[in-house]
């Protein structure tokens, strides 16, 4: 039997391992594994008030605590039916921008480059393409920029709030960075053109791609979620059609689709079902680097990311065009006993959170779904699918393939489990 | 052009905090530099391209050795690595420091230093120093001082 083991995953958060057994020349089981400990945030969250939630959950994750924020915002506000305003959902819309500026940049560049040009990691490729690295820096920065003017503070913001923000920027705080911003977009471009004539696998599959769905918007934050296979449903129905389960392999759950088993979500996802919401420039752009629904190879997923960072530039200048700062942040939001729902699309995927709470506001049950959860079956079984070819390479080759394929994903191991090493056996 | 201090760590996780004790010191001595406390090392990059120079980088240091001494580390130390390299959640300091001088060659401060203190662990909770690390706040800052020219 032939194992092929990735013992630590590097190059991705949190801590897993990949294990691949091979019986002659078939693959006999694939194991993602993920040894990070179980972080507990859904106890924790119980017997607290549910004006905390924001702040909690952002803990979860340093690279996508927008995320977490607005999915709980979004459900705190749904039990205790807040509607927000335009004004709020807008600035809303921006501070996610940010979010996947920064996290996807990080990911295209830092993380999954490498591994398309051979590089043992970035800064061995930072040597010999600098102009390009030191243009992805400068495009996070803009994305951290953003994040620190909306929410305060770059990593774990304070700013947001059940019902609105805290405080709304100055205009001019955000108009300044304008300038930086544009400059960003350009080179984001020029980052989609130059992931185009990077070699990708040949390697296609038929997923059933889900994600949120925001209606005449690229989404952000929904109250819907839709499937390529006719999934149509409200938030609220989040687990009467989702179910997570545990593997004796993982601390962290896998969730599948009831009717139909695994899925996928994420940028993937997104471009294929919201490609129409993208502006026509955008569009243009991706068609120019050879993209355009469907899309079913999951290695082009690093281009798909480059395709939202130029999308998140274009819409933060435009909401930053429109922002006028004036009316009110935030929505009160009396305490009442209710249950609630809320689902958005962090960087990696569809965040959804669902609470119960009591009369006095205080939660008795939280339960969070982060999309790395979500995407686990799927990532073991592109594993399993593109495991084949690597019973013909090096060890190291294999290796290498093995966690570019997991990369696809841009897994948070923290996140889901509140992940790599490879392990390949051949018997 | 001016010095800078930038002390590394989190406050409120016990010794890992010693980066920011020390800032805060050189803050009440009144100290003629810009000084900055980063929680973790993700505006680094830019805080080493922004026209600082020299950049003293005042950071714990996990060690199997008594806690609370104050090394110096050269900033192209071989074996020297972070604790968290480059990963989805950011850039290590190490990382950072060569990330910047390849990206912005000419921008990157010519003398990047770093004071290190020992720790025995990074997962201590809750606000404050131990004895032994306190103990060694005011040399680092010393150390940090002289380096950045003050």
């Amino acid at each position: 039997m032939k194992t092929i083991k990735v013992d630590y995953l590097a190059r991705v958060e949190g801590e897993g391992a990949v294990r691949i057994r091979f019986r002659g020349d078939r693959v006999r089981d694939v194991q993602v594994r993920i040894f990070e400990p179980p972080r507990f945030f859904e106890a924790f969250l119980r017997g607290r008030s549910f004006t905390e939630v924001p702040d909690i959950t952002a803990r979860i994750c340093g690279i996508c605590p927008v995320a977490y924020q607005m999915s709980s915002c979004a459900a705190m506000e749904d039990a205790l039916g807040v509607a927000v305003s335009p004004a709020i959902a807008n600035l809303r819309r921006l501070f996610y921008c940010g979010e996947w500026i920064e996290s996807h940049t990080l990911h295209i560049f830092f993380l999954h480059a490498p591994d398309f040009l051979g590089y043992p990691d970035a800064l061995a490729m930072a040597r010999e393409h600098r102009e390009m690295v030191a243009a992805a820096l400068a495009i996070k920065k803009a994305g951290n920029a953003i994040v620190r003017a909306v929410g305060g503070r770059e990593i774990h913001p304070i700013n947001p709030r059940v019902g609105g923000f805290h405080s709304f920027p100055p205009r001019s705080a955000l108009r300044e960075l304008l300038a930086e911003l544009q400059r960003a977009r350009q080179s984001a471009l020029d980052a989609l053109e130059w992931l185009s004539r990077l070699n990708y696998p040949d390697f296609e599959y038929d997923y059933e791609l889900v994600a949120v769905d925001a209606g005449d918007q690229y989404p952000f934050i929904g109250t819907r979620i839709i499937s390529n296979r006719g999934l149509n449903i409200s938030v609220r129905d989040y687990e009467r059609h989702f179910q997570e389960h545990q593997v004796p392999h993982s601390n962290a759950l896998h969730s599948r689709l009831k009717e139909r088993g695994a899925y996928l979500c994420g940028p993937l996802a997104r471009f294929n079902l919201h490609f129409d919401k993208l502006s026509a420039e955008t569009r243009a752009a991706a068609r120019r680097a050879g993209l355009e629904p469907p899309c079913r190879n999951p290695f082009k997923s690093i281009m798909v990311r480059a395709v939202e960072v130029a999308f998140a530039l274009e819409e933060a200048i435009a909401l930053i065009d429109s922002y006028d700062g004036s009316g009110q942040a935030f929505v009160q939001a009396p305490a009442a006993a209710a249950a609630g729902y809320g689902a958005s699309e962090a960087p990696r995927g569809m965040l959804y959170h669902r609470y119960r709470i009591d009369d006095a506001g205080i939660i008795r049950d939280a339960r969070i779904v982060p999309p790395t959860s979500q995407n686990l079956a799927s990532m073991e079984a592109d594993l399993t699918r593109i495991a084949p070819r690597m019973f013909a390479l090096t060890h190291p080759q294999a290796t290498a393939l093995a966690e570019q394929t997991v990369r696809n994903y841009d897994p948070c191991i923290s996140c889901a489990t509140h992940f790599l090493k490879l392990t390949i056996e051949r018997e | 052009m001016a010095a800078r201090v930038i002390g590394i760590g989190r406050e409120w996780s016990g010794d890992d905090g010693v980066g920011i004790a020390v800032v805060r010191m050189l803050r009440e001595l009144d100290a003629r530099c810009d000084l900055v406390e980063l929680e973790e090392p993700s505006r680094l990059i830019e805080l080493l391209t922004g026209g600082a120079d020299p950049v003293v980088l005042v950071d714990a240091v996990l060690d199997q050795g008594p806690p609370g001494r104050v090394l110096l580390i050269g900033s192209e130390a071989r074996g020297a690595h972070s604790d968290h390299p480059l990963s989805t959640h950011g850039v290590g300091v190490m990382e950072a420091i060569e990330l910047a001088r390849i990206a912005h060659p000419e921008q990157a401060a010519k003398r990047i230093f770093i004071v290190g203190i020992t720790i025995r662990e990074t997962s201590g909770q809750g606000q404050g120093l131990s004895a032994a690390v306190e103990a060694a706040v005011a040399q680092a800052a010393a150390q940090a001082l002289r380096l950045a020219g003050s």
